[in-house]
């Protein structure tokens, strides 16, 4: 009798634990996605994006700057995909074109959020600034995605889907069409592409050309454009506008942050807000920011940072992130919001980050930000780079307005010892239901101690020894390289 | 890039040839020719099981498919280490074609790699041949394919030049607003022989991208004193700022000096 009431208290004490532990902290699953016969890879595998289907949250695609195993194409670049939530990964070579040290150029993919087709924008590899709108209803098989739009000069195609009687699809892109710099007048860039039924239709599968900016620029925008959807058909567009007094690129630009909205899917024009001041379209959330152009934050290049996320169940709160400063070893990152529509904004940063890039915002729908960035400390505490080496933090915050909670350590903690571009000029988060799904690059130096609690590799490793292997043998030793990591965070 | 990798690419970026020779003067049937053309993967197999996959939750089981497992690779640039021995899966080219326990040599191309591997065969050649011959008729075939390669460079090439370099520097021409701007340099090549079209004068200017960024990695950069063959373009990309200026974009673009004579002797067989 007194056992089975001591084993009774036992069981009841236990379940508070597991309780308790599960209100510590959220549920965090870190892979770097490489996959095991991928092994003896040492690409830099940056600039990753992530698609996660929202009517089977299991299927996943993320791209990043890996060139296809040649044993799979020499023509085709490769995506990332899982079936399994991230369980395993694999590579299919179905992207046209295919550079052989990185892939693709600029690339960005998006499921829409019924029916499964996958969209991308891509900077097709081995072809300049060459711009490919790409589409498949299947991504496991082997046929190449379908070319909806080629174009060119493009720049950083950004790419965002919703279903609503047909796929709408939004791609942010720089026309460099229009840029002094090649030839263009206006020297308006900001540009989005659209189509309002882009899943089956031939090419162009309804996509047209649409610029945004109205302002007069030093001749061209800077290259980020970023659309954020809404359910009830807002759509918001953010992008970076070049002052026309900026030194335009010569080291530096000086920029606003401006965001356009149009409350029917696009059919508005984009012009439903207005700036205050100088009463044109697209409301300037910040003006005259000074920010370095290709300066450099350790090894990383900086100059164009911008992300922007509408909350699934309010179509006016509106947050929007960027980056700044002429300095690049002083990069700051400011997040501020908008709860009217983006009319009026927050006069102070939400969240301000220094030494920091690749802001990339998600709102859940509890209504939660989800806030993910990479920091550069110096000296950094990371394992593998040598004493004083600065390291890459990779943060990811959530939280509403100026209340945001950090993970208990950071997703990464890697060591900024590898030159060229370790990180690439974006990462991304996004939200399906309650759950954060984000993609970021790292250096893959194999220590426990540099990643998120049970990170998981799929690749060849020995972390007693901090050793990667390109066989299961553990004969051939592999350096350390970039690697595109896959998370999900969830309360 | 290492030399397996651009002799993939060459190999693949290849369009199909028609057959050179019928199958008695070379001693390779023109549909062996075409099945290594295509092939990204050639290896001599075991089927182990019939309507079976490595794969599963990605590759459906079915009468076309096969668990292979791979005895001996004969081509298979850029593969895992260790792939030899495992066992992977086959999209055959026709559903039955083949049986548990027999060993076949599997042309294919590379479809899923993950924790296993998946490929589509291709087909299979006419006539029997052991792995050894298909070794050779693979070697032989690449060979070809690398050739025809340089070949379709050096007939496109405006110019060719063998020479040294003698200088390089930023060149004038306007950066672009983009982290893809090429940084254009300029390498000034002191000419010991003009191979190829007409360059006035005893230098040449070439234009090359000198920027890291991913777009340019993969092109060639220039030092002074490096010695070497320049197969010229204009007009190579339609960046701004570069008509009329010659151009050094791609790998092919420029070869080591030991290159010269097999050059010379490509352009004369082309003729």
């Amino acid at each position: 009798m007194r056992r089975a009431h001591f084993s009774a208290v036992f069981n009841f004490l236990s379940v508070l634990l597991l309780l308790g532990t599960a209100a510590c902290g959220p549920r965090v699953k870190l892979v770097d996605v490489i996959p095991k016969m991928y092994s003896s890879e040492s690409h830099g595998d940056m600039e990753p994006n992530l698609a996660v289907d929202p009517e089977n949250p299991r299927h996943m695609v993320l791209s990043a700057f890996t060139p296809c195993p040649p044993l799979i194409s020499t023509t085709n670049a490769p995506i990332y995909f899982s079936t399994n939530g991230g369980e395993t990964w694999h590579l299919n070579c179905i992207v046209p074109g295919n550079d052989p040290t990185f892939g693709t150029g600029d690339i960005t993919l998006r499921f829409a959020t019924t029916g499964g087709v996958l969209y991308a924008g891509v900077l097709k590899g081995g072809a300049g600034l060459d711009m490919n709108l790409l589409r498949t209803s299947n991504f496991t098989s082997p046929t190449p995605m379908t070319v909806l739009v080629d174009r060119f000069p493009e720049d950083q195609p950004y790419t965002q889907a919703f279903s609503s009687a047909g796929d709408k699809v939004y791609v942010g892109n720089n026309n460099l069409t229009n840029s002094i710099f090649f030839g263009g007048v206006t020297g308006k860039t900001s540009t989005v592409d659209w189509s309002l039924d882009a899943a089956s239709a031939p090419p162009p599968a309804g996509f047209t050309n649409n610029l945004l900016q109205v302002r007069t620029t030093c001749g061209q925008d800077l290259p980020s454009v970023r659309p954020a959807l809404h359910k009830s058909g807002v759509v918001y567009v953010a992008f970076l506008a070049n002052e026309a007094g900026s030194p335009c690129f010569a080291g530096t630009n000086t920029a606003d942050v401006v965001v356009v909205r149009d409350d029917n899917w696009g059919s508005g024009g984009f012009t439903a807000i207005t700036d205050p001041v100088d009463l044109k379209n697209g409301v300037r959330v910040a003006t005259g920011l000074s920010m370095t152009w290709l300066g450099k934050l350790g090894h990383e290049r900086v100059g164009s940072q911008l992300s922007i996320a509408v909350d699934p169940n309010d179509s006016q709160s509106v947050y929007v992130a960027w980056g700044d400063g002429a300095n690049p070893a002083n990069f700051t990152l400011h997040v501020r919001n908008s709860t009217d529509g983006g009319k009026t904004w927050s006069g102070t940063d939400l969240k301000t980050i220094a030494s920091a890039t690749n802001p990339a915002l998600a709102i859940n729908r509890e209504g939660t930000v989800g806030f993910l960035y990479q920091k550069l400390v110096s000296p950094g505490t990371c394992q593998g780079g040598g004493p004083g080496v600065p390291c890459w933090e990779t943060h990811f915050e959530r939280g509403k307005r100026t209340d945001w909670r950090d993970l208990r350590r950071p997703l990464a903690n890697v060591p900024d010892n590898i030159s060229f571009f370790p990180l690439g000029d974006y990462d991304h988060v996004l939200a399906v239901g309650e759950k954060f799904y984000g993609a970021f690059s790292a250096n893959n130096y194999p220590d426990r101690e540099n990643f998120y609690h049970e990170v998981k590799f799929h690749r060849y490793v020995d972390w007693s020894t901090h050793k990667l292997y390109g066989d299961a043998a553990h004969t051939i030793v592999v350096a350390p390289s970039i690697d595109p990591f896959e998370f999900s965070v969830e309360e | 890039m290492p030399h397996a990798l651009v002799l993939a690419l060459v190999l693949f970026a290849l369009p199909l040839a028609e057959p050179q020779n019928g199958p008695g003067e070379s001693g390779q049937s023109a549909g062996t020719e075409s099945l290594i053309r295509q092939a990204t993967f050639v290896f001599v197999g075991t089927v182990v099981k019939v309507n079976a996959t490595t794969m599963p939750e990605e590759v459906q089981a079915s009468e076309s498919t096969a668990i292979v497992r791979v005895d001996e690779i004969i081509l298979a640039s850029g593969a895992p280490p260790d792939l030899a021995g495992q066992e992977i899966t086959v999209q055959l080219a026709n559903r039955g074609s083949v049986k548990a326990g027999e060993q076949t040599t599997f042309f294919t191309k590379g479809w899923l790699m993950g924790n296993s591997l998946a490929v589509i065969e291709l087909g299979r050649p006419a006539g029997a041949l052991n792995p050894s011959q298909v070794r050779e008729q693979v070697q032989a075939t690449h060979g070809k394919a690398v050739d025809e390669a340089l070949q379709g460079e050096i007939a496109s090439a405006e110019a060719i030049v063998a020479g040294t370099v003698t200088s390089v520097r930023p060149s004038s021409i306007r950066h672009i607003g983009s982290e893809h701007d090429p940084d254009w340099h300029e390498a000034e090549v002191a000419i010991d022989s003009v191979e190829k079209g007409h360059v006035a004068g005893h230098t040449v200017v070439v234009l090359f991208p000198n920027s890291d960024d991913v777009m340019w990695q993969s092109a060639p950069k220039f030092k002074k004193g490096q010695q070497g063959v320049w197969l010229l373009h204009r007009s190579q990309t339609k960046l701004p700022g570069i008509k009329d200026q010659y151009t050094v974009l791609k790998p092919l673009d420029f070869q080591d000096r030991e290159q010269l004579e097999r050059i010379r002797a490509l352009r004369k067989n082309a003729k």
